[in-house]
């Protein structure tokens, strides 16, 4: 028994400078390193009240590369409120380096499904939210044409958007579709 | 490098021959000595020495050329004094490490072999070229030349100067009259008159305020009244309470100081202390000492202990009823008493001003003044105190009721980066607010309270154990955790949303009572006592020391000391410790009764003066004036600290600043410069 588990891979951390190399290409996101763990981000969290999100343990992941702050879906539960960096003692821009993380994340393949969903309207219809069936009734109902004049309405624009996102190549970024 | 092993010996370089026959010193060319040191490896390092060696000896202006592994070393000084001896150098330069350090050393040399020690000058080479140049060895070559170069240049055009001397009156200034000023004070009163001004109307400062002290427990008022008392006795402490340093004239050794006594309304040659006018005064303001939380009477003394213990009538809250004229019996009160002048003559001067107590009113989110039953450290100390507000009974300022639950939030206002807030740590507030909550627990067993902390930083003698105790046996939650947001129930509890680092998680807190750990910050007009007397202050406010390590205790002004929370946040201890330093720095500086002055002073050279005095108006230690009778400046050369403003402000060339006159200076600047004076110098990369 004791083989087989010694055998295993060993479940312990490893350390890297990975995420934080990367960080700190940015003079103001370079400060990640004086972060002295005293949790003024994660106490000062409004989503962290409501969900799974630990400021403090992003932070310190980041800065020891530990791979899993890519992989979890805490950073996506950050609303950008800035309140973190407004308290933090040390001035970091928390709140900066975790939409940093986040454009690594993707980077790496790593998005939410709900954005995945997103993405794909995107793409197939040109917008983040498309009309709702609902708002189309109504429009029909006051005499409108049901469908706005928006891409959905002609999708030959859709060739348009696509120019758009490979000029900022977004496509390359997305692996998704 | 070569330099990998430099030799133990000192290594002879062969002298130029064509200069043997010019030695003699009245007619000869000053022959000049360059000495490189290797300072171990903090230079040879990084600076390629032989390199340098070649480089220095190929300058004309050169007769010797040596290295040594420690130039400072007993060895390394005998180079020099034997190349002095045998009559082959008569100027010195020694490229090391700062002046700072080692300039003294070698001067002395110099002058043990009968040369006049400002034929010497030190070129820089550690703290300006190896240590700053770590990765660029070829660059700090050629930086390590021009230092080098230009000490060379300005050596050779260096004049003899004697350093003049300056009585010193025995006696000593001590501005403070807290826990450091108090020790200073008694210290040096045994050997000189002292004078301690004050200017608040007691004695005692910041510690007589606290009610015990850590980590012993003890309390803080039975420690400091005996003191007070000695003071208040001791025959050659002149006491000055209610008083105000009003002007310095910086004459080192003889520090003219004009003392603002303010009035205090009663003769205290008369005032038995009795209280009558306190009682018949219809004045009622918040008490300060308090913290604003207890009341007093425009005629007070702060507390009961005060020293000295008579009564001052405060001038700004006074209404001038005339009701204590009439109640005081020994007929002490004089309304129309007038502010005095007192001018006094000091050899040396103690600062120990101490501190002010940072306002956490920006912390917007701990609802400090929002909430009334959110206090600060000090605020709850007078709280806790015997002789507070309360008689030491803690009530929650917002219901009156005993409160239950308490939690501390550290390190506010301290190690904070943000605008406003101090980048320091404050080094009391954790032993403080473990103290407060033993104290708490020692008065109510049930009560429940959390320290929510960054870190503990228990540094002294007996701090660890005081805080292991303190954990152990009075049962106090130790939350390593910061306060996100403080919010008021509708009966006034507290709830407190924070973070747990080490559970990693978010908790709710409710309590009754919030203290905020307060930082220590600098006095807010600290600057203008600074500038008085001569003294630099650091980034963050304080006082700056002559050296962080080897002159904790002294100003960059001879003469001036600074001891206490007026230069660092600091505890009792140390505050007492640095009081004594100082106290004994004090008297070595005036137990000779002279003191050398550096001849850097700056001259008028009378024949070129126009009498436009604009030097008197940039000089920064108003040692300047005009004489009216010649209509030309002159200058007093015990004030001059030689910092050169006059001699470059000077339209017409006529202020000469010995050490830095104008041809070494344009000298240095020549031999860094070459292609730029010689017009015919190939180019800047011929160097």
């Amino acid at each position: 028994m004791w083989v087989i588990i010694m055998s295993q891979k060993s479940r312990l951390l490893e350390f890297n400078t990975d995420i934080v190399d990367v960080l700190s290409i940015e003079k103001d996101l370079e400060k990640i390193r004086a972060c002295i763990q005293c949790g003024a981000c994660s106490a000062a969290c409004p989503s962290g009240n409501y969900t799974a999100l630990r400021t403090r343990n992003v932070i310190r992941k980041a800065l020891f590369g530990v791979q899993s702050v890519l992989e979890d879906p805490d950073i996506w539960l950050c609303s950008t409120c800035f309140n973190c960096y407004e308290h933090c003692p040390r001035t970091i821009p928390v709140t900066e380096i975790i939409l940093s993380l986040r454009r690594m994340a993707v980077s790496q393949g790593h998005l939410p499904d709900p954005l995945k969903g997103v993405i794909h309207n995107l793409m197939n219809k040109g917008h983040a939210v498309p009309i709702d069936p609902k708002w189309s009734q109504l429009r029909a109902k006051l005499g409108l044409d049901p469908m706005p004049p928006t891409v959905e309405k002609y999708p030959e624009a859709l060739v348009e958007i696509y120019d758009i996102f490979s000029a900022i190549k977004f496509n390359s970024r997305i692996p998704h579709r | 490098m070569s330099n990998d092993q430099p030799t133990d010996q000192p290594t002879d370089q062969p002298q130029d021959q064509s200069n043997d026959q010019t030695k003699d010193l009245a007619t000869g060319k000053p022959k000049i000595g360059v000495y490189l040191c290797h300072c171990g490896k903090n230079i040879s390092d990084v600076v390629d020495i032989p390199a340098l060696m070649q480089s220095t000896k190929d300058n004309p202006a050169v007769t010797v050329v040596k290295e040594y592994k420690f130039m400072c070393s007993k060895a390394g000084q005998e180079l020099i004094a034997e190349d002095i001896r045998n009559n082959n150098v008569d100027r010195v330069v020694v490229a090391a490490c700062s002046p700072l350090m080692h300039e003294e050393t070698y001067r002395r040399v110099l002058k043990d072999e009968g040369v006049n020690e400002f034929y010497f000058e030190q070129a820089n080479i550690r703290e300006h070229v190896s240590w700053v140049n770590l990765r660029d060895k070829k660059g700090a070559l050629k930086v390590a030349h021009d230092h080098v170069s230009m000490a060379i240049a300005k050596v050779s055009n260096n004049a003899p100067l004697e350093r003049q001397k300056a009585k010193v009156t025995q006696k000593a200034l001590v501005v403070g009259a807290g826990i450091s000023g108090m020790f200073a004070a008694l210290d040096l009163a045994d050997k000189y008159p002292v004078t301690l001004v004050e200017r608040s109307p007691t004695i005692g400062g910041h510690m007589a305020q606290l009610d015990k002290t850590f980590p012993t427990m003890d309390c803080s008022a039975c420690i400091i009244t005996p003191k007070m008392v000695e003071v208040g006795r001791h025959p050659n402490i002149e006491l000055l309470t209610y008083s105000e340093i009003e002007d310095v004239d910086l004459n080192i050794g003889n520090y003219e100081v004009k003392i603002r006594k303010k009035a205090r309304r009663i003769d205290h040659s008369i005032c038995t202390g009795c209280g009558a006018c306190a009682e018949a005064c219809p004045v009622t303001i918040p008490n300060a000492w308090d913290m604003n939380m207890g009341f007093r009477a425009a005629a007070y003394v702060p507390f009961p202990q005060a020293v000295p213990e008579q009564y001052t009538i405060d001038k700004t809250n006074c209404i001038e009823c005339q009701l204590c004229v009439d109640a005081c019996e020994v007929h002490a009160i004089d309304l129309a008493q007038e502010d005095e002048i007192i001018e006094r003559t000091f050899g040396s001067v103690i600062l120990t001003t101490g501190n002010d107590i940072y306002d956490p009113t920006p912390y917007a989110r701990y609802g400090y003044k929002k909430y009334k039953n959110v206090l600060s450290g000090i605020e709850m100390e007078r709280l806790i105190s015997s002789t507070g507000p309360t008689l030491g009974k803690v009530i929650n300022p917002h219901n009156h009721e005993k409160p239950k639950k308490f939690a501390f939030l550290q390190c506010v206002g301290s190690r904070d980066f943000h605008e406003g807030a101090h980048k320091y740590c404050s080094r009391v507030c954790c032993m403080y607010a473990i103290k407060q909550a033993r104290q708490l627990k020692e008065k109510y067993p049930e009560a429940d309270i959390s320290i929510i902390f960054i870190d503990i930083r228990a540094f002294g003698k007996g701090y660890e154990e005081f805080y292991e105790i303190t954990s152990r046996e009075y049962g106090i939650r130790f939350i390593r955790g910061r306060i996100g947001d403080v919010f008021q129930d509708y009966d006034g509890t507290l709830i407190i949303r924070g973070a747990d680092t080490l559970l990693a998680n978010k908790f709710e807190l409710r309590v009754d009572m919030l203290i905020l750990s307060t930082a220590l910050e600098a006095r807010a007009d600290s600057s203008d006592l600074g500038r008085m007397f001569g003294v630099q202050k650091t980034e963050d406010d304080f006082f700056m020391e002559a050296h962080p390590k080897l002159f904790p205790v002294d100003s960059l002004t001879d003469g001036i000391f600074m001891a206490g929370t007026c230069q660092a946040p600091r505890d009792i201890p140390d505050s007492v410790a640095q009081a004594k330093a100082a106290a004994s720095s004090a008297h070595n500086f005036m137990n000779s009764g002279e003191v050398e002055i550096e001849p850097y002073y700056s001259e008028v050279l009378p024949g070129n003066c126009s009498g436009c005095r604009s030097c008197i108006l940039i000089c920064p230690y108003d040692a300047i004036s005009f004489d009216e009778p010649s209509q030309k400046a002159s200058i007093n050369t015990v004030k001059c600290k030689g910092c050169g403003a006059c001699a470059a402000v000077c339209p017409s060339n006529a202020i000469m600043q010995n050490h830095f006159s104008r041809d070494q200076i344009l000298a240095e600047l020549a031999s860094l410069f070459p292609w730029q004076t010689q017009p015919n110098y190939p180019t800047q990369e011929g160097k």
